[in-house]
């Protein structure tokens, strides 16, 4: 099941948040959100994947003995729960590695199939980790009942993109949290905006990238727009799941972090690098990044943690590549730039980052080396031609929707209507605003129902 | 003649202990001087004694002033009734007016579902029953009080206080206004000319007179801090209304298709091939199955069918559909339908015959470009098909790929692909 799934909209969602609001105890409803999460995970694939989830009592268990008062147990408690959920995550998340012919195609006998392979097996190990490190460090009080933690780490809420939520900001809320009127208004509508992004916007930069990005026949109108298509694709995407997940957890009373937050290339590539799916590489720099004052020690576990954050979203060249390239210009701006930033003019600073990071999430889209040197070649004219008919058809079906997507996804114009409307607010429109608002929700759910129907026709 | 000020300040348990004692010389003895009440902080303001004093003072305000302006005006002075009938008059209508302002029960209920409001509820509810406790419990001897206390009042505020519950019962209850219109009548003349007396005032005495006059919500070139959080919770009442309609839009939409899908679906249980049993829900089968059905048996589609060509119309088609070589290599076969000797045919109708080692035909039907034509057939090396009218390269040998395309300028075109696997 999916959250984009209609059974999932109509049925699943509303059921699970109507039968939550029965009881005001977050005890009832940790049980719900249990209840519905299993349902959820073995919905269409075997219950045998449930013993997965097993590992909740292991990281329990290693939580406590992680805030044990002598510290080599601790320290064993946390690499054991780095090798357990690191091999999980290996095993799970980056399965067609033991395919025959694969990088670790000996084991071949820890293939599985697709349907044994919980969603989200990625983030779900990275939270697991992330708790037993975060009890090793102080950073959250170890958690005594497992039925708390078993909450946290089964929820489906953030399965999908994230956000990586920590034990310690829904600490709180798993004991007591309430749920009313206004979280619920709040939870649905950031749910439907997320639908809109994630199966309205999305898929036409899908089909741009597919139509443009085919490396056979890479033309330079392909190569531009395609690209376009690629980030576009992703970045919709992530901020559509997280916006679902965060409005699922407001229904439920959760609070969760920020995922997608707006970026600003002013201020430098190590802000902007937190901007996309930012819980996830915050995450990794807790984990892995040494905060000292010794500067080759930041150095080797920066990049040692780049590297990571490239493996855990891709194990191929390209996210490798894009992750270590924007990793190495974050240290050295840590390190030497961000001085320098104060006395140059916010436009450079603003150029500098756009091209870096932009160069970086370009990587991600290649899963060879001669992809991106041919996709190199073909945007200063080296191509097989200059015009793709596919883009063409693509751009003229569709221009709505993707000037939508280019013009809406740079937070300068998201910050310019915002204030617009605050304006208008402020003179007495409103509700002239507000009804505004309604309608367009309304338009944007009805849209996500007549596309995602056509979708299973 | 000095102040003397006697301050102590401590923690204990976390918690702020601050007291002070003001006391003034005056004829060899100390006199404690009280602090002058200070206007409402920007927190008192959304906290639960504010309302209470907002209840208490303002209706007291307002007849002071109408017994003050009959006062002044000689008449209809000393009968209890008709100072209560005034009292009545004048004050209900200000009290009207500032409750415009304040709270009203259906708008705690509102507070009720805000966040952070809930304590807010429990407190001004707790309130609200100690003030009609106290109110029945003085109803009885409201008109002595009326005639004694403001005659001869010494402690003017406990006083006061008392009247304004009276009246503020006395307003509330909607059985006794029949009885007292007829009373207000014998007195017409001298509450007009109290009101008008009233209204007279160019230059209200403080900032809540001035919310009376003109209305808490009308701006100010210097608004005062209650004008503002006055503003602010009807700013939140708006809201809160504009909140509820969203989401009452939403929650409709969810259950007018829900019920929808529930009462139109007919061919659920026609489809069913795996039964409800515990293997199947183990393996996953039942709601895999499920799923499938649900979708693709739902009600509406000539309805969904015009919907959607009217998003099309607006936003454009999303679903143009393009051939395109991909960079997969071909497969041993049996082919995927959808990766047909490393090609990728989007959304193919028809059925698909697949021999290991064979040929594969597939009968598509895709929107193609409108300068689509069919510049290569049977083709053995690596040049492949073009589907774009341009020459496509492809990076593998082993695939002999033979189309029959018919070339056309409409959108849509049926035709064969045959893909022989050497």
């Amino acid at each position: 099941m999916l959250y984009t799934d209609l059974l999932f909209v109509f049925v699943f969602m509303p059921l699970t948040v109507i039968v939550s609001l029965f009881d005001r105890s977050a005890e009832y409803k940790n049980l719900i959100l249990v209840i519905s999460s299993v349902i959820f995970f073995t919905w269409g694939r075997p219950a045998i994947i449930l013993l997965l989830f097993v590992t909740v009592i292991a990281d329990y268990l290693l939580g406590l003995g992680a805030d044990c008062k002598k510290r080599p147990v601790g320290v064993i408690c946390l690499i054991a729960s780095i090798i357990m959920n690191g091999g999980f995550f290996v095993v799970f998340a980056r399965n067609f590695l033991f395919d025959k012919g694969g990088l670790l195609g000996r084991f071949s006998q820890l293939s599985f199939a697709e349907k044994l392979i919980p969603l989200g097996i990625a983030y779900y190990t990275l939270r697991g980790v992330g708790y037993v490190f975060d009890v090793f460090r102080k950073n959250t009080e170890v958690e005594k009942n497992p039925f708390c933690l078993l909450t946290y780490m089964l929820s489906y809420h953030f399965m999908f993109v994230g956000p990586v939520v920590r034990y310690n900001d829904i600490r709180k809320e798993l004991r007591e949290r309430k749920v009313g009127f206004s979280e619920i208004n709040d939870g649905l509508t950031r749910f439907v905006y997320g639908l809109g992004k994630a199966v309205v916007v999305a898929p036409v930069f899908k089909k741009l990238m597919e139509a443009g990005l085919v490396f056979e026949n890479l033309t330079t109108a392909g190569a531009v727009f395609g690209m376009i298509g690629f980030l576009g694709y992703y970045f919709w995407s992530f901020w559509g799941y997280t916006d679902m997940a965060l409005g699922l957890g407001l229904m439920n009373g959760f609070h969760y972090t920020e995922n997608m937050l707006p970026f600003n290339f002013t201020k430098g590539l190590s802000d902007t690098a937190y901007a996309f799916n930012g819980t996830v590489t915050k995450r990794f720099c807790d984990l892995l990044v040494y905060r000292g004052e010794k500067k080759i020690l930041y150095v080797i576990t920066g990049i040692i943690s780049a590297l990571f954050v490239g493996l855990w979203y891709g194990f191929y060249k390209g996210a490798v590549a894009g992750a270590l390239f924007i990793g190495i210009f974050v240290i050295s701006e840590k390190l030497f730039l961000k001085d320098r930033f104060d006395k140059i003019p916010k436009a450079v600073v603003g150029l500098y980052t756009a091209v870096i990071t932009l160069g970086g999430a370009c990587m991600f889209c290649f899963d060879a080396f001669w992809k991106g040197r041919k996709w190199l070649f073909a945007l200063i004219g080296k191509a097989d031609g200059i015009r793709s008919a596919a883009v063409t058809e693509i751009i003229t079906s569709n221009w709505l929707l993707i000037a939508f997507g280019i013009v809406f996804a740079l937070p300068i114009v998201r910050e310019f209507f915002k204030s617009i409307g605050e304006e208008v607010s402020k003179k007495g429109g409103y509700a002239a605003i507000r009804i505004l608002q309604t309608v367009f929700v309304a338009v944007v759910f009805a849209m996500y129902t007549v596309l995602s129907y056509h979708g299973v026709k | 003649m000095g102040d003397l000020d006697i301050r102590f300040s401590g923690e204990n348990d976390n918690k702020d202990l601050n007291s002070s004692l003001n006391l003034r010389l005056n004829n060899g003895q100390f006199e404690e001087v009280l602090p002058e009440e200070p206007k409402p902080s920007v927190n008192e303001i959304l906290n639960e004694e504010y309302y209470e004093n907002l209840l208490d003072i303002k209706p007291v305000e307002a007849y002071e002033e109408a017994e003050e302006d009959l006062e002044i005006s000689g008449e209809n002075i000393g009968d209890a009734e008709d100072d209560e009938i005034l009292y009545e008059e004048d004050t209900a209508e200000g009290f009207e007016e500032y409750s415009e302002e304040i709270p009203q029960e259906e708008d705690f209920y509102e507070f009720e579902e805000d966040d952070g409001a809930d304590d807010l509820v429990e407190v001004t509810s707790q309130l609200k029953e100690e003030f009609f406790e106290e109110i029945e419990a003085e109803n009885t001897d409201f008109d002595e009080d009326i005639t004694e206390e403001v005659g001869a009042s010494e402690d003017f505020t406990e006083e006061v206080e008392e009247v304004t519950e009276g009246i503020s019962e006395k307003s509330s209850e909607e059985e006794e206004i029949p009885e007292t219109e007829e009373e207000i009548s014998e007195v017409t003349d001298a509450s007009e000319e109290t009101e008008a007396e009233v209204s007279a005032q160019e230059e209200p005495v403080d900032w809540y007179e001035k919310a009376l006059v003109s209305g808490a919500n009308e701006v100010d070139d210097n608004p005062n801090p209650t004008d503002e959080k006055l503003g602010e919770l009807s700013f939140d009442t708006q809201k809160g209304k504009f909140d509820f309609v969203n989401l009452c839009v939403l929650a409709l939409m969810i259950i007018f298709v829900s019920l929808t899908f529930i009462l139109m679906k007919q061919t659920l249980v026609n489809d069913k091939k795996a039964e409800l049993s515990l293997e199947t829900i183990k393996t996953g089968e039942y709601t895999k199955e499920f799923s499938e059905n649900y979708e693709k048996n739902l009600p509406l589609q000539k309805l969904m069918a015009q919907a959607e060509v009217l998003v099309k119309k607006i936003f454009g088609d999303r679903d143009v559909k393009f051939i395109k070589f991909n960079d997969s290599e071909p497969p041993d076969g049996p082919v995927d339908n959808d990766n047909i000797g490393g090609m990728t045919v989007d959304d193919e109708e028809g059925v698909v015959t697949t021999a290991s080692g064979g040929t594969t035909q597939v009968t598509t039907t895709a929107k193609l470009p409108q300068d689509f034509e069919i510049t290569t057939s049977s083709v053995k090396t690596d040049k492949a098909p073009v589907f774009t009218g341009r020459p496509i390269k492809t990076t593998t040998t082993k695939v002999t790929t033979t189309l029959d395309l018919p070339k056309t300028t409409k959108d849509t075109t049926t035709g064969k692909v045959n893909l022989i696997f050497p």
